[in-house]
């Protein structure tokens, strides 16, 4: 029987407001485990330094003690190089999944990194914290913060969870990448306005995911 | 006949007594406890925080002016803004703020700037402005010292800079350069520090970045505000100043902490 492992990173898993909404989601177990990251100096290693130069470099001591003590706002890291030491230490014969706080990003073909939500291979790793940073906001969000403001950013997180989570399952299971519907689940969302299109799943990905999830939750929960 | 209102003092006295102050105090501070270079809004708090601890600090400026770019905020608007906690450092330097949302307060540049000057020189710590720093100093694996020279220096032509720099020794240096981190780029220069650049993408927290990786980067090297970006490769950030404090007060802590180890 399929079932999902969902590792929430700590310190994040003593906030994490979202387990019962994932297990109602899934029609499959969903099992829920702390996660530790056992080596600082990887983690201090694999920072991005330049937003157009995949370079890693020899960490400062001070840098790893900042890992170890958790004081890694700020900080971004690359996703592919988490993911593939993520997934070594886990077992990946069924969908695996990290939460994180941490800022992922990956290098594109255009020579630039660019902020995540979400990195898929073997298992996945969805950043909480690109969940808000990662989409594209309206130009007003902009305008506001480059005069220091925080303009609050409206994303329904929970929503977002749901299809990050069901984007990796339909990859892990059926190969499936992204869908062109704007208003299903599995939809590439690059914008906040993106997001708001989706309402559930098209048609296709309803017949290919109808025993996987109970979609009621999502669209009785309007804002 | 009127009365003069000023004493009678001869050209040569006024002469002397520039000479005198001046050639007396960058005797007493070619050794100092810390040489902060930069006057900026970190290199100033930090300044401030180990002159209030007793210790001998010089501030070197390749400006006229103090201050960096603390006298303005964005779109050179002479408003400056600080997020919470750093209010406290505004109250503390008796800057008027107002709060503007929570979290994020408002004050007038040129008072807050002043102000930061003003608690630096209360404070004990001298300066040496159209002063710029040149290289380090390294003795036994670590930085103890600057070489400087005066800033027109740079801008004469070739044929006629013959002016050698001097050499000043401290415990402790602060790069508070900036972004330019001058006093780090000399080090990798030398092949004793890799620097990674800046100018990663834009994130909310690159304040707290800055903060938390304050420190040194090599013996007798602690790095403070932006040099901090560019040290470490950090997000950019936007104007608002009350990282750069906290980076600074942040610095002479360790810088404190540093002194005690060498005692
Ligand atoms: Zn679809």
């Amino acid at each position: 029987m399929m079932h999902m492992k969902i590792y929430v990173e700590r310190p994040l898993w003593d906030s994490f407001q979202f387990f019962n909404t994932i297990r109602s989601f899934f029609k499959f177990d969903v099992e829920f485990e702390e996660y530790k990251f056992k080596d600082p100096h990887f983690l201090a290693y694999i920072r991005i330094r330049s937003p157009d130069k995949r370079e890693f470099y020899d960490p400062f001591p001070i840098e790893i003690e900042n890992e170890r003590r958790g004081l890694i706002k700020g900080v971004i890291y690359d996703g592919v190089e988490l993911l593939k030491h993520f997934c070594f230490n886990i077992d990946v014969s069924n969908p695996a999944v990290l939460i994180t706080e941490r800022l992922i990003a990956t290098f594109g073909e255009d020579g630039r990194y660019h902020l995540r939500m979400i990195v898929m291979g073997p298992a996945a790793i969805i950043s909480l914290k690109g969940v808000l940073y990662a989409p594209a906001k309206p130009l007003q969000y902009y305008l506001m913060h480059s005069f220091g403001f925080d303009d609050e950013i409206e994303v329904r997180v929970d929503k977002v969870l749901k299809m990050l989570l069901l984007q990796f399952y339909a990859y892990f299971k059926y190969n499936e990448i992204f869908c062109e519907k704007e208003e299903c689940m599995l939809h590439n969302c690059h914008t906040t306005e993106e997001i708001k299109k989706v309402t559930g799943l098209c048609e296709k990905h309803r017949k290919m995911l109808k025993n996987v999830v109970n979609l009621s939750p999502l669209s009785s929960k309007k804002k | 006949m009127s009365e003069k209102i000023l004493a009678k003092v001869g050209e040569k006295d006024v002469t002397s007594a520039i000479i005198d102050g001046f050639y007396g105090m960058l005797k007493e501070y070619t050794n100092s406890d810390v040489i902060i270079v930069g006057a900026g809004p970190s290199g100033l708090m930090a300044a401030r925080e180990l002159a209030k601890a007793e210790k001998k600090v010089l501030v070197i400026e390749r400006n006229n002016y103090l201050g960096g770019g603390f006298w303005i905020g964005g779109f050179l608007m002479n408003k400056v803004t600080v997020r919470a906690p750093a209010q406290q450092l505004l109250e503390e330097l008796g800057v008027p703020y107002e709060m503007y949302t929570e979290g994020l307060y408002v004050a007038d540049g040129p008072h807050a700037c002043s102000k930061l000057i003003s608690a630096v020189c209360d404070a004990g710590a001298k300066f040496l402005n159209m002063t710029s720093f040149d290289d380090v100093v390294i003795r036994d694996g670590r930085v103890a010292g600057i070489v400087v020279n005066w800033t027109p220096v740079q801008a004469l032509p070739r044929q006629i800079t013959c002016v050698d720099p001097i050499a000043l020794e401290s415990k402790l240096v602060i790069d508070a350069t900036g972004h330019d981190a001058f006093v780090a780029k000399k080090l990798e220069e030398r092949g004793l520090i890799k620097t990674r650049g800046h100018g990663s993408m834009w994130v909310e927290e690159s304040e707290d970045a800055v903060i938390n990786h304050t420190g040194e980067v090599y013996q007798g090297l602690i790095v403070t505000g932006m040099a901090v970006s560019t040290v470490f490769g950090l997000p950019r950030m936007g104007p608002t100043f009350g990282g750069m404090l906290l980076s600074g007060k942040k610095a002479a802590e360790i810088a404190l902490e540093k002194l005690k180890e060498l005692e």
